[in-house]
């Protein structure tokens, strides 16, 4: 495996300061629940907060994840702290690709009776997309490549690279 | 067996509606009691004073007006049930999930001694008063079953396990609830793991033959987010001679119904997938509604790498 650079450091972070602009204009006069997806959104939520200007609430969930056959059905393996009944609901994304994990999330908060739920990921595949999902704020668009950094793994490595790299045979 | 539908039904006096708060709590299940069905059926379009009609205990007659608003009630529990693990507090449960397999039946009896006991109690009534309480509200739970759902109430056979609270308080019963699933889980999945956990089953709950291994993954792949699907559910007339004989068709491997949408999974070689090709193109060309993916041999194997499966 070697990693080939995709997005810069720099270009991250002046992109999740425009997407902290345009939600503290969204949300002004709102208390939105941010809804960090663990582990790969950790990251991105963490420098996306430092740019709200609004007040708001931080949560995290964090679900099993499929590992073949015998995988049963998915889970919410930590649940939210706080109830987000009639509350305006962020959910924070590393990534949306399939859908099928962002889907199955959204049916389960829409449940919960929140006055909106919105999508905000840093990086969106919609090419590999399964699932029509509406993403709200998007960080980059990205063609069908597997990639790592800023919070997302291959097997647990990479997480912590600066950048967003694309990891080839 | 993977439980994650609770349905409690309760005799009248018998604490039911604590066990079933307290379950939903411990197991972080969502629990659909008298209130959440209220909020719910508020935001779908009810006034309040219609709200008393999707009682079980309401004394209004069982007319249309009052059975479509139960078959809309039902219909919203059911797609709940389909996006989170619930605990349903009565509304005819048992029977709303009746055979579903991953459904558990609770009932909750007692003594009429100790229910008119309970019921003197928390209504500050006399004997007769509480008597009356409590057939008036049986009976009314035994017609709603009947009339929504023509079952019967009191069959046993339809419930998992059934409690006598003259024998055990709240805690007591919630641990007994939990030990059970935990039992079932363990003795199903042991005497029928082939059928419940290695073959996956379309919405309707049959098991179909699958063409290649990878269209078998990519159901169990939907089943682990439960996304309900169909297996070359439709075929679609591609061509006809002038006989009106047809000449080519095509029926995409899966269907799935919640997104009004068909996939059709090409691993093979390239070859083939030129020929996939050109009939989803002419698919789309003839039935231009038709909402169809493809996924191609790279993107499933992107997949499953995704998953850490490769």
């Amino acid at each position: 495996m070697r990693e080939r650079l995709l997005i810069p450091r720099e270009d991250i972070l002046r992109r999740i300061e425009e997407l902290g602009d345009k939600i503290s204009r969204d949300y002004m006069d709102k208390e939105p629940v941010l809804v960090c997806i663990l582990k790969g959104a950790a990251y991105f939520t963490v420098d996306l907060t430092r740019h709200l200007k609004i007040p708001f609430i931080l949560d995290f969930m964090s679900m099993s994840k499929y590992s073949g056959s015998d995988s049963g059905v998915v889970r919410i393996t930590k649940d939210l702290d706080i109830d987000i009944y009639e509350r305006d609901t962020i959910l924070i994304e590393d990534i949306v690709d399939t859908g099928l994990t962002l889907g199955y999330l959204l049916r389960n908060l829409r449940t919960r009776g929140p006055i909106s739920i919105k999508v905000c990921t840093l990086l969106d595949c919609p090419v590999r997309r399964i699932v029509d999902i509406p993403v709200d704020y998007k960080g980059f668009e990205i063609p069908d490549v597997y990639v790592v950094g800023y919070g997302l793994d291959y097997r647990e490595r990479y997480r912590n690279l600066l950048d967003i790299m694309v990891l080839e045979e | 067996m993977d439980v994650k539908i609770i349905t409690v039904s309760r005799e009248f006096g018998c604490r039911g509606t604590e066990v079933a708060e307290k379950l939903a709590k411990e197991l972080k299940f969502l629990l659909i009691n008298k209130s959440y069905i209220n909020d719910l059926m508020l935001k779908n379009g009810l006034e309040e004073d219609q709200l008393e009609s999707l009682e079980e205990s309401s004394p209004r007659p069982f007319n249309e007006t009052r059975k479509r608003y139960i078959e809309l009630m039902n219909k919203l529990i059911l797609e709940l049930a389909e996006a989170s693990p619930i605990v349903l507090l009565g509304r005819g449960g048992q029977y709303l999930f009746k055979n579903h397999p991953s459904a558990f039946h609770i009932k909750i009896i007692g003594s009429i001694e100790e229910r008119v006991r309970a019921v003197m109690t928390q209504y500050k009534l006399d004997r007769v008063g509480a008597l009356k309480l409590i057939t008036e509200q049986d009976r009314r739970r035994d017609l709603y079953i009947n009339r929504v759902f023509g079952g019967d109430w009191n069959d046993l056979s339809l419930y998992s396990l059934t409690i006598n609270m003259d024998y055990f308080d709240v805690t007591g019963s919630v641990k007994m609830i939990t030990r059970s699933i935990k039992l079932a889980n363990r003795d199903n999945s042991a005497f029928s793991d082939v059928q419940t956990l290695e073959t996956p089953k379309d919405a309707t709950g049959s098991i179909p033959h699958f063409a290649h291994s990878s269209e078998e993954e990519f159901a169990k792949l939907l089943d682990f987010y439960r996304i309900r699907w169909l297996y070359e559910s439709k075929t679609f007339i591609l061509g006809c001679d002038s006989e009106g004989n047809i000449t080519s068709a095509f029926t995409p491997d899966f269907y799935l119904p919640d997104y009004d949408l068909y996939i059709e999974l090409t691993t093979q070689k390239q070859r083939l997938v030129n020929y996939k090709n050109r009939k989803i193109r002419r698919l789309r060309e003839l039935y231009p509604d038709i909402n169809i993916k493809m996924i191609y041999g790279r993107d499933y194997k992107n997949i499953l790498r995704k998953f850490g499966l490769i």
